[in-house]
């Protein structure tokens, strides 16, 4: 078959279902709030491009979750997204200026080229009777399984050399993580040589398969191998972000009138079943006796809540005042950071924080005592 | 999509507005492996660097665990040393992680402890 006519055929006129994109479409946005979310919430110290960054990126993942204009969503998505990368110094994090926001970025805009709101949309749901079916051309998925076979492909690229392959950057990375810097015996570094390795396969492997595998059986089995792969990455290392992401977007692996199928035997109502005669009262009261109480019970016990949560929301926040100097406001821990120990600013400022709800004056020297150490947390998600 | 990585990967022309996926490229370098040794008149004794520091267990050696400058291996050596007691005569061999594999940082060349 002629390249041209194959390109008509496989790539420009190539339509199915909408299913696929609609799923992508929803998950993109639930890792897009699970990395960006904290740092897009807005505060005091965000500048006013951040602030504008920050509005649109919340009312377009909205948009875009429940599928309501979700095209010009998608892309709102991916455009502030990509302004979050660009421009993470308004963010406060050097962190965000790294492949795997991109990927997102990326991601949210080639879905913004499919009719990725026909399907599991509110679009969908105002048109009514009017509705199209669930099929549409996807040329712009053929552009996400391109997108994904060039990445995967780069990633294989970038681990082709002696330094990966010989097992010991796999080695500085397991030691960085778990082992630490006592050296290692010959079946750790038998380990690392095999995961470097693996990976190598692996991602090659996942490219090819987008590209070549030719049933469906293939592809679901390349698909679950891949969540598999992507599983493991995020369970084993601090590379959450990036592995949901992938995980996510290995849903073009398949082919879209399979997802149709099988979502559709998902949503499918069960027949002649008879509805359930059986009381469900008890278990209503005992649970609703469990979440009454709780307030009372959780004065006395303290691993178990008592709705007391917010009293203590704004607790422990100070402001410092000079007479002629600046103001600084922030938690404890912030102002702590600000304030002590800096001879350069000007002494005896006004400081007051808030204790048990009210604002209470303060000194120096009390403010400036030794806080105590917060628990250590795993590295934030990349 | 192409051209970045092309450019990027395979040519080193890197640019903000071309994408290419250097993915964990430079993730783990800079972690050192350490290995003390007590010079003595028989030869070299190798070390058990965290029992030393204090620790039954490398997932519970906190800070000690891991190692990334050359002025921490110096401060785990003199701690080493006040456990050792006078005249100790501690060196290591250091070896730090790179993008190419390892590079040797220290070779016993001096006593640690002075």
């Amino acid at each position: 078959m002629p390249i041209a006519q194959w390109l008509r055929e496989h790539v420009f006129l190539f339509e199915g279902s909408t299913r696929s994109v609609a799923l992508l479409r929803v998950l993109a946005v639930c890792v897009a709030w699970s990395r960006l979310g904290a740092t897009l919430v807005p505060d005091g110290e965000m500048g006013a491009m951040a602030w504008a960054t920050s509005m649109v990126f919340w009312a377009s993942t909205s948009l875009m979750f429940v599928g309501l204009f979700s095209q010009p969503a998608s892309l709102a998505v991916g455009l502030t997204t990509w302004v979050v990368y660009a421009n993470h110094g308004d963010f406060g994090t050097a962190d965000l200026h790294a492949h795997h926001v991109l990927a997102q970025a990326l991601l949210c805009c080639l879905l913004s080229l499919t009719p990725c709101g026909r399907s599991f949309s509110v679009d969908r749901w105002l048109q009514g009777s009017r509705a199209l079916p669930e099929r549409g051309e996807l040329w712009g998925l053929r552009l996400l399984q391109m997108q994904l076979v060039v990445l995967y492909a780069g990633a294989v690229w970038e681990k082709s050399y002696a330094g990966w392959l010989s097992g010991d950057r796999m080695l500085q990375v397991l030691m960085n993580i778990y082992l630490g810097s006592d050296p290692t015996g010959w079946l750790t570094q038998v380990v690392a040589v095999s995961i470097a390795w693996g990976t190598v396969f692996a991602e090659g492997g996942l490219a090819l398969a987008v590209l070549f595998a030719p049933s469906f059986r293939s592809r679901l089995g390349a698909y679950l191998f891949g969540c598999t792969f992507h599983g493991l990455v995020y369970f084993l290392t601090p590379v959450s972000t990036f592995t949901a992401t992938m995980a996510v977007w290995l849903l073009v692996l398949l082919p879209t009138d399979d997802v149709h199928r099988i979502t559709e035997r998902l949503l499918r109502p069960t027949k002649g079943q008879a509805p359930s005669t059986k009381s469900r009262q008890l278990p209503f009261l005992l649970g609703a006796a469990v979440l009454l109480l709780l307030p009372i019970y959780g004065r006395l016990v303290p691993t178990v809540p008592d709705g007391s949560g917010f009293m203590t929301l704004g607790e422990d926040v100070c402001e410092v005042r000079w007479p002629d100097g600046p103001a600084v406001a922030g938690t404890r821990r912030d102002v702590h950071k600000k304030v002590c120990g800096r001879p350069d600013l000007p002494s005896n400022p006004a400081i007051r924080c808030v204790v048990e709800g009210s604002w209470t004056d303060t000194k120096l020297t009390k403010l400036c005592r030794r806080l105590p150490k917060t628990a250590k947390r795993r590295e934030s998600a990349r | 999509m192409v051209v970045g990585p092309v450019l990027g990967q395979g040519f080193g022309i890197n640019r903000p507005y071309l994408t290419a996926w250097h993915m964990f490229r430079t993730w783990g370098t800079g972690t050192m492996e350490v290995q003390f040794y007590q010079r003595t008149p028989n030869g070299d004794v190798p070390l058990n660097r965290l029992q030393l520091l204090g620790h039954t267990h490398w997932r519970t050696s906190g800070v000690d665990r891991i190692v990334v400058k050359r002025s921490k291996v110096r401060k785990q050596a003199q701690r080493i040393c006040d456990v050792l007691g006078t005249p100790a005569d501690v060196r290591a061999d250091v070896i730090s992680g790179t993008v190419q594999g390892w590079k040797k940082v220290m070779s016993r060349e001096k006593n640690l402890c002075r």
